[in-house]
């Protein structure tokens, strides 16, 4: 158990320092020039990260961050296929389905 | 938004990180009424933002609880199931629902987290006894930090762990905040989960729960990158702080004070709520 303690630490801390970091540039470069398009949401995301949009790249940070989670129990879930526990793949599973399902309810 | 007014969200989100990590909150309690009160935000784009900052306080700390093994992974997963079907929920509730709700709702978990933290508590409550447990694989084990003692305990309760792990994700949700103040009682209680335990499992599962929540929030376009930035960089600087400077101060005097602060900031919650602003 203790390789899988790792490796989701690990999976948390990258995904927290990535998302901070991509914070940090797109807040640095919306107070350099604040007179950008709002960008809020999925709708626009992949354009105005393209485009290095301040708010996209923020909105990309937070995305990391969403994700994070998401990332962490996908971790766990390969780990217990590994010591084929069926009960604990299920259940991550089941995690992951309502994650999809909050996103999906969000969208309407 | 101004760099000013950005700063200065980022100098709020950074005190209620580092006293939400030595009063062993989120933030999220501290964040919400913030952006309200102080900065105006609508609660709808405060309680976003929160849930997204206690997203990032949650998975930073859990880096360490997991790595310590405080965590219990397949209980906290197995809850998990319980609090993002809540947090689901209370995100689709939140964003029909009238702020003026939202508010008085706000208030109250805030009293409740007011008089959890100056009511005495027994921690020293006699855990794992010798009754056998059917959820072996849920039972746990770890090296005490401070004493160095391996405390093994079994899980009671699974069922009353459910439910009240669903209403905990709902408040999640619905409010922006972790929930760490019904989970950890709940399963120290109710569960006989160590108070260590319970509070490294609790933490655990404020990152998928909160995420559930926000991602309902973010799909709707509700997320504002701008009042959100700053509240991530500050509560994730604050929580550093805050956890370093854990051993160094006195916790009761900040309680206290904390308890001064729910009161004079409830008022104002429900102040707005009976306005319906």
């Amino acid at each position: 158990m203790s390789k899988t303690n790792s490796v989701i630490s690990g999976v948390l801390l990258f995904g927290v320092v990535t998302s901070l970091i991509l914070i940090l540039i797109g807040s640095i470069l919306l107070m350099g020039n604040r007179n950008q398009s709002i960008q809020v949401g999925p709708s626009g995301l992949i354009d105005g990260i393209l485009k290095i949009q301040p708010y996209s790249i923020i909105n990309l940070g937070i995305v990391v961050l969403l994700l994070t989670p998401a990332a962490r129990v996908i971790a766990a879930g390969i780990s217990f296929a590994v010591e084929r526990d069926y009960r604990y793949i299920a259940i991550s599973a089941l995690v992951l389905g309502v994650m999809t399902a909050a996103a999906v309810v969000g969208l309407k | 938004m101004t760099p000013l007014e950005f700063g200065l969200i980022a100098a709020m989100s950074t005190a209620a990180g580092f006293i939400g990590a030595l009063l062993g909150l989120g933030g999220g309690i501290i964040i919400v009424p913030g952006l309200t009160l102080l900065f105006a935000q609508d609660m709808k784009t405060a309680i976003a933002a929160s849930l997204v900052s206690v997203i990032a306080t949650s998975s930073s700390a859990a880096t360490v609880y997991v790595q310590e093994n405080l965590t219990n992974i397949r209980l906290g997963m197995l809850l998990e199931i319980a609090t993002t079907v809540g947090a689901l929920v209370g995100g689709a509730v939140a964003i029909y629902v009238n702020n003026r709700y939202l508010y008085l709702l706000f208030a109250a978990v805030m009293l409740y987290a007011a008089w959890t933290m100056i009511r005495h508590r027994d921690t020293k409550k006699k855990t794992g006894d010798s009754e056998e447990s059917t959820n072996n694989r849920l039972n746990g084990e770890y090296v005490d930090p401070i004493t160095g003692h391996t405390v093994a305990y079994t899980v009671k309760a699974v069922p009353v762990g459910m439910v009240g792990s669903l209403g905990a994700g709902i408040m999640s949700g619905l409010l922006g905040v972790g929930g760490g103040i019904v989970k950890v009682p709940l399963m120290n209680t109710a569960m006989k989960v160590p108070i260590r335990a319970a509070i490294a499992t609790s933490n655990f599962m404020i990152g998928v729960t909160a995420a559930s929540g926000a991602l309902v929030f973010w799909m709707d376009g509700k997320v504002d990158p701008v009042v959100t930035a700053p509240c991530v960089i500050g509560v994730l600087l604050g929580a550093r702080l805050g956890t370093i400077a854990a051993g160094k101060l006195r916790t009761r005097m900040l309680k206290l004070a904390f308890a001064v602060f729910v009161l004079i900031t409830a008022y104002q919650m429900v102040i707005h709520g009976l306005r319906g602003l």
